[in-house]
C-alpha cells in the first residue's frame, strides 16, 4: 500500500480514541468484548484504508463510531445515566441523564453528555495530549496547528509555564484567519482586549520560559473535545472552528470566563461558529446502513 | 471472557431452551447473519464482519458494536460458544477468540431458515417473486 508511517500512525490514533470511547459501555460488557471490538475496528480500518485509501477508512471510521454510540445507547441507557450521575453536582447532569434514560440521540444535548463522557474517559484512559506530538497533529489544519503554536507563544509571552485554555483562545485570535477568529471578530472579541483580560485574571510573570510549556489538563481536554466536535460534524480535519467549539464545550476554563467577561454567552459563540461553517461536503461513499440490533 | 461458560452451565442453558427454539424466533437480521457465517465453521469476530459484508456485497455491514452486542446475546442463549484464543494465520499473530455454533444454535438457525423459507413461499404464491403459482389478478 502507498501510505507511509504517518498514515499508519493516525490509524493507530483513531483506534486509541475508539478504545477510550468504549468507556461508555457497561463494565462487564467492556471487559468481555472491549479488546475484541477494538481489534475488529482496527482490522476494518486497516483493510478499508488498504482497499480504498483515506476516504474509505474515513467511511469505516464514521460508521464504526456511529455504531459504537448507537449500540451503547441501546445497550445501556441506564449505565449512561449511572455514569453521568457520578458527577451529580454538574449542572449538565440532569439534562444528560434525561437524554441517556430516554435513549435519545447523542446530539440532542451532546455538549453535556460528551463533556462528561470525555471527562470520565480521561480519568480511565491514558493522560494523552499533555503535549501534542507532531504525528497527532496530522489531522489538524495548518491554521489549527498554527493557533496552537501561537498559544504556546502567548504563554511564553505572558511568562506562564503552561498552555491553558486562555492561551488557546489567544492563539486562535492571534492566528486571525480561521473560522474561529472570524466568529470571535464578528462578536466583537478583540485580541488585545482578550489578552488584557487574561493578564487581569492571571497576571503576567517575568519568568523566562525555557523549552515547551505543556498543555494543562483542561487544555488537553479541549483538544480532545475539538476532535469529538469534528467527528460529530463529520469533518475529516480539525480546524480552528473545532478548537473553539472544544473550548466552549469544555466551558469552565479561563477562556470561557474571558468570553463571558466580554459579555458573551457560550451558546451564542457556538451558534456563530456553526453559522460560519462551510456547507457540509458530499456524503462519503459509504452511506450503507448498519444493521439494527 | 463471557464465552467461557462452563460445560455445566451450557448444558443447563441448552436443555432449558431445547423445547423452546420457537420462542427465539424471529432472529434479528444481525443475529441470523452471524449464525449463517458460523455455519461455515469457526470464525473470529472480524472474520464474521468480513464474511457478512462479502456475502451481501457490502449491502449489509455489521459494526463492531452491533456484532459483539449480538455475540454476547448468542453466548448467553447458548447458541454459540467461544474457543480458546489463537492467532489467525492469515491476518497476524495476535490471539483471537473464535466462535462456533452449538448444536442448539444450529437448530435455531435451521428453524429460522425454515421460517424465512415459508415466508418466501408465501411471497412466491402471491407472485411477489417469480416461479410461483399464478393467482388470478382481481377482475382480469
Amino acid at each position: 500500500m502507498g501510505g507511509g508511517g504517518g498514515d499508519r500512525r493516525w490509524l493507530a490514533r483513531e483506534v486509541r480514541v475508539y478504545r477510550a470511547l468504549l468507556f461508555i459501555y457497561p463494565p462487564e460488557f467492556r471487559r468481555a468484548f472491549g479488546a475484541e471490538m477494538t481489534q475488529a475496528f482496527r482490522d476494518g480500518l486497516r483493510d478499508a484504508f488498504d482497499a480504498g485509501g483515506v476516504l474509505s477508512a474515513l467511511g469505516w471510521y464514521l460508521r464504526g463510531m456511529a455504531d459504537l454510540a448507537g449500540v451503547a445507547l441501546g445497550l445501556c441507557g441506564s449505565h449512561l445515566a449511572r455514569l453521568v450521575g457520578l458527577t451529580a453536582e454538574h449542572p449538565d447532569t440532569v439534562a444528560a441523564t434525561q437524554v441517556a434514560s430516554q435513549g435519545g440521540r447523542m446530539h440532542a444535548k451532546s455538549g453535556g453528555v460528551m463533556r462528561l463522557l470525555i471527562g470520565r474517559t480521561r480519568m480511565v484512559a491514558r493522560p494523552s495530549f499533555q503535549q501534542v506530538p507532531p504525528e497527532d497533529l496530522a489531522r489538524f489544519t495548518g491554521r489549527a496547528r498554527r493557533s496552537i503554536t501561537l498559544a504556546r507563544e502567548e504563554a511564553r509571552g505572558l511568562g506562564h509555564h503552561y498552555i491553558g485554555t486562555e492561551h488557546l483562545l489567544l492563539g486562535l485570535l492571534a492566528e486571525g484567519g480561521g473560522i474561529a477568529a472570524r466568529a470571535l471578530a464578528a462578536l466583537g472579541v478583540e485580541r488585545e482586549a482578550a489578552r488584557a483580560r487574561v493578564e487581569h485574571i492571571i497576571g503576567q510573570r517575568d519568568a523566562v520560559i525555557e523549552g515547551e510549556p505543556p498543555l494543562t489538563q483542561r487544555a488537553s481536554r479541549v483538544i480532545e473535545l475539538a476532535m469529538i466536535e469534528a467527528w460529530r460534524l463529520k469533518h475529516p480535519y480539525i480546524g480552528t472552528e473545532h478548537l473553539l467549539l472544544g473550548l466552549l464545550a469544555e466551558g469552565e476554563g479561563i477562556a470561557a470566563g474571558v468570553l463571558e467577561k466580554c459579555g458573551l454567552q457560550l451558546e451564542q459563540v457556538r451558534a456563530k461558529v456553526l453559522e460560519l461553517l462551510p456547507p457540509p461536503p458530499e456524503v462519503p461513499p459509504c452511506a450503507l446502513p448498519w444493521l439494527p440490533i | 471472557m463471557a464465552g467461557a461458560q462452563t460445560t455445566d452451565e451450557m448444558t443447563r442453558v441448552v436443555s432449558a431452551r431445547q423445547a423452546a427454539v420457537e420462542t427465539l424466533l424471529p432472529l434479528t437480521p444481525a443475529t441470523f447473519h452471524i449464525l449463517l457465517a458460523l455455519s461455515g465453521g469457526e470464525r473470529h469476530g472480524y472474520a464474521i464482519m468480513r464474511e457478512v459484508a462479502e456475502r451481501t456485497e457490502g449491502k449489509t455491514r455489521l459494526g463492531p458494536g452491533t456484532l459483539y452486542r449480538s455475540i454476547s446475546r448468542l453466548l448467553a442463549d447458548g447458541m454459540i460458544e467461544a474457543t480458546e484464543e489463537r492467532p489467525d494465520p492469515a491476518l497476524d499473530d495476535e490471539r483471537r477468540h473464535y466462535y462456533r455454533l452449538t448444536p442448539f444454535g444450529l437448530r435455531v438457525a435451521e428453524a429460522e431458515a425454515e421460517r424465512l423459507a415459508r415466508l418466501v413461499e408465501e411471497a412466491r404464491a402471491r407472485r411477489l417473486l417469480p416461479g410461483g403459482a399464478r393467482p388470478a389478478l382481481g377482475g382480469v
